[in-house]
């Protein structure tokens, strides 16, 4: 069996990416936590994780600003990202495509739909 | 006293005219130069000239020229002295009388008394005339400032338009002005000919603060004032001279200014000559015709206040749930999430019981997040947020689509569930998904609150205006009606709500007392929601119902054209609009000189405006006229110049290479060209028909 693929989860709620965490591993992926977006930027870098998911609203770098950092970087562009938000206002959704956001999912989410999602992603 | 200027070089004749005149007590003068003619006349206040045309060194005609052309000395009368053997036609053009040689005495003093009788004439009608000129002049400039006046909502500016109407009609040397702004901001501006010495303006300062107490008399001031609060504003024209308290030994005029009816401030003018009773006039009239306006000005200023507090308001209000919601969604994430994990049984084997529990808790998270969506959804459309996507469908499609999802649900409770759908339902503007929504919402009501075997119906059909039950729907102000309307009812054979509750359906929170709903939850916000949802469609909804027997639920939607789904956009738009303008647009193709440009022009026009505008646009195609509407909310008056000269570079052919389209186009900015969506309309169809005429 191939190595274990590498997600970064970044949210300033522990609790939220406790439970992520936890579900990702028993599915058997490895799970790297940040819990600012100074540190979420940093550990992507350093990492170069397979997937990464991320929210908006977080102290020092909004998920926003990630996204676009890393998006125009051609080391880091193919990470998919899926970025997690309470808003769900159709700008918010605009303002993700245009920073390169692959997936938008609302708070409160169904931990079996990231699941899903992420397979996607990383079994294809 | 009047007196005869005798122009003549035969002296025989000048003694006769002499001593004719002297006899009726006419003073004379007598000259045979003509160099001295125009002096003299100026020195002597000379009303009639006596002049021999067959004088030798005099040109009668050159002199009547001379005259007429000095505007002081126009009004003198000519009487010439002419032989009747000679042609004298041209002398007779200029002169105002003639008598003929030799001199008749009788008739010399009968046309001189006429003569001098018209002059006193001409001088009183030149005097009345300039006195008129003066007091046109004066009500010009009162026309001018009041029109001044009508069109400023700002108060300096207000007192400015006084000030400087008094300037011209008056010229006055020095003026100050009195303005209490509010208690701690109180000006003293002063318009002056030339500058103003130190102690100059301290007694200005002292006069303006006495002026202001004597007008309470007694009475108590509205404003308490002292000398180091003014705040003094000075404009001087010439300041290289300077007044000094001499100036204030002029004669002056003063007056208070009112807003409304309440004192605002006060006014004194100085000038070195004095006023005239129609000067007075003219200045009580300006001080107390700008009163008005600074009343508007002061209501206006106070409901810009108000707004800009109720924005601000508006403003936290949606703050305040956008917070709210995104702090209540968090936490509601981790407890669902650690429910999920522990259902999983990933976190350990679940006993029946901690299921049941457990199951429990995540129904009602689930609930919970319904609830916090529900709010939403309603503070949203309710602050005229939400963004709707309306598009030209049947209302067929959610219907079926609601129906479908219920199907499984309706036969676990043994309910039939049955639809009559009208397959020949005309398309209309809708926002599917919103529609969906609504219905969704109602049956779900339906099959909440009807027992089993019972049985729930919906039916679509077209529905003409005249057959709408107006009377049950209340809650509607003034409503408007279009011709023809599409029409959904879901009628079920539930439990039915008392006539009592029915008006109360619709209200926010208000879940009818019932222990039947009480157990079937619900957040009490899906039929507001619902309400303004339809709303938002220019529909009504309404319900009709009787305890146990059933209940039903009906909406409209009205069937628009495009024209007029159009306009109602454009009305809203500007209904909506509060500070920024909306810019309307009406391209046509000429097809007289192009008949063939179609299909491509079509695209191109509506890209000259996707191109130059990064707003929302609204578009409106009139196929048979070959007419492109649009309007741009936000747009402004630059944006205007910009798409005009972006269309002009288009029609040369700048745009698209050697291509040349003939394209008429008018464009009209709310609100300056009309206060709603009917007058911006017939403007923009009124300037693109002067340009086909052009």
């Amino acid at each position: 069996m191939s190595e274990a693929k590498k997600i970064l989860i970044v949210d300033d709620e522990q609790d939220i990416v406790e439970t992520l965490k936890f579900m990702l591993e028993a599915e058997g992926y490895e799970c790297f936590c940040a819990y600012d977006g100074e540190n979420g930027l940093t550990l992507a870098k350093e990492i170069i994780p397979d997937l990464m998911i991320l929210d908006v609203m977080m102290p020092k770098i909004n998920g926003y600003k990630i996204s676009r950092l890393l998006k125009y970087d051609t080391k880091y562009k193919d990470i998919p990202i899926i970025m997690v938000t309470a808003r769900s206002q159709e700008e918010d959704k605009l303002i993700g495509q245009e920073t390169g956001v692959n997936e938008y999912i609302t708070k409160p989410f169904e931990l079996d739909d990231i699941i899903k999602k992420v397979k996607e992603y990383l079994e294809k | 006293m009047s007196k005869v200027l005798i122009v003549g070089d035969d002296e025989k004749v000048n003694k006769i005219i002499e001593t004719t005149l002297t006899n009726s007590a006419i003073e004379t003068l007598s000259l045979s130069d003509e160099d001295d003619v125009l002096k003299s006349i100026e020195n002597n206040h000379i009303s009639l000239i006596i002049a021999d045309a067959g004088a030798k060194n005099i040109d009668t005609s050159i002199l009547c020229r001379k005259l007429k052309s000095y505007t002081h000395l126009e009004n003198i009368l000519v009487l010439a002295l002419i032989s009747p053997d000679r042609d004298n036609l041209d002398i007779l053009k200029t002169t105002n009388a003639y008598i003929q040689k030799p001199v008749n005495e009788k008739i010399l003093m009968a046309t001189v008394n006429s003569c001098l009788k018209m002059k006193k004439s001409l001088d009183i009608l030149s005097q009345n005339n300039s006195e008129l000129a003066k007091s046109l002049y004066q009500l010009d400039v009162l026309y001018n400032t009041s029109a001044q006046f009508a069109g400023s909502l700002d108060k300096q500016k207000l007192i400015n338009f006084l000030i400087d109407g008094l300037d011209k009609s008056l010229s006055f040397s020095l003026s100050y002005t009195l303005v209490f702004n509010s208690e701690d901001k109180i000006d003293l501006i002063i318009n002056s000919l030339n500058g103003i010495s130190q102690r100059l303006e301290h007694s200005l300062k002292m006069r303006a603060i006495l002026s202001y107490k004597a007008l309470f008399d007694k009475k108590e001031i509205p404003y308490q004032i002292d000398v180091d609060d003014i705040n003094v504003i000075k404009n001087i024209k010439h300041p290289l001279e300077e007044y000094d308290l001499n100036i204030l030994k002029f004669d002056n005029l003063f007056a208070p200014i009112k807003v409304g009816e309440k004192f605002f401030g006060l006014i004194e003018v100085f000038r070195d000559t004095e006023f005239t009773q129609e000067d007075t006039t003219c200045f009580q009239t300006l001080a107390r015709q700008v009163s008005l306006p600074l009343e508007n000005a002061a209501l206006y200023e106070e409901i810009k206040n108000t707004n800009t507090k109720l924005e601000k308001l508006e403003r936290l209000k949606s703050e305040f749930t956008s917070i709210v919601s995104h702090e209540l969604r968090t936490p509601l994430t981790a407890i669902k999430n650690s429910l999920d994990i522990m259902l999983s049984g990933k976190t350990g084997e679940v006993t029946p019981a901690m299921n049941k529990f457990l199951d429990m808790a995540k129904r009602n998270v689930t609930r919970l997040s319904g609830i916090i969506n529900d709010l939403l959804d309603l503070t949203k459309v309710e602050a005229g947020k939400m963004d709707f996507r309306f598009e030209k469908g049947s209302i067929n499609s959610p219907v079926v689509f609601v129906k479908n999802t219920f199907e499984n649900l309706a036969k676990e409770k043994n309910i039939t569930l049955l639809t009559k759908i009208d397959q020949s339902l005309p398309e209309t503007y809708i926002d599917t998904q919103r529609l969906e929504q609504v219905i969704t919402n109602l049956v779900s009501n339906a099959v909440k609150f009807t027992n089993e075997n019972g049985k729930i119906l919906i039916t679509t059909e077209t529905i003409p205006a005249f057959a709408i039950e107006k009377e049950k729907l209340f809650d509607v102000e003034n409503p408007v009606f279009y011709d023809t309307y599409v029409k959904v009812s879901v009628k079920d054979s539930g439990i039915g709500i008392a006539q009592e509750d029915i008006p109360k359906v619709f209200d926010k929170f208000q879940q009818i007392e019932n222990s039947l709903s009480r157990k079937n939850g619900g957040t009490g916000l899906g039929l507001p929601i619902a309400k303004q949802l339809i709303e938002a469609h220019h529909g009504y909804i309404w319900v009709e119902s009787e305890i146990n027997c059933g209940t039903t639920f009906s909406f409209i939607i009205p069937v628009l054209n495009e024209k007029e789904k159009f306009e109602l956009d454009l009305s809203e738009a500007i209904q909506k609009s509060k500070n920024s303008n909306i810019l309307l647009l009406k391209i046509k193709e000429n097809t007289t000189a192009y008949p063939s440009v179609s299909r491509a022009l079509k695209e191109n026009k509506i890209s000259i405006i996707r191109k130059t505008t990064n707003t929302k646009e609204v578009f409106y195609e009139e196929n048979n006229e070959n007419c492109i509407m649009a309007f741009i909310p936000e747009a402004d008056k630059f944006a205007q110049n910009f798409i005009e000269k972006k269309i002009e570079s288009f029609t040369t052919g700048a745009e698209t290479g050697s291509e040349k389209y003939d394209i008429l186009y008018s464009t009209v900015l709310f609100p300056d060209d009309g206060n709603n969506a009917q007058d911006l309309l017939k403007k923009a169809d009124e300037l693109l028909k002067r340009g086909q005429n052009e």
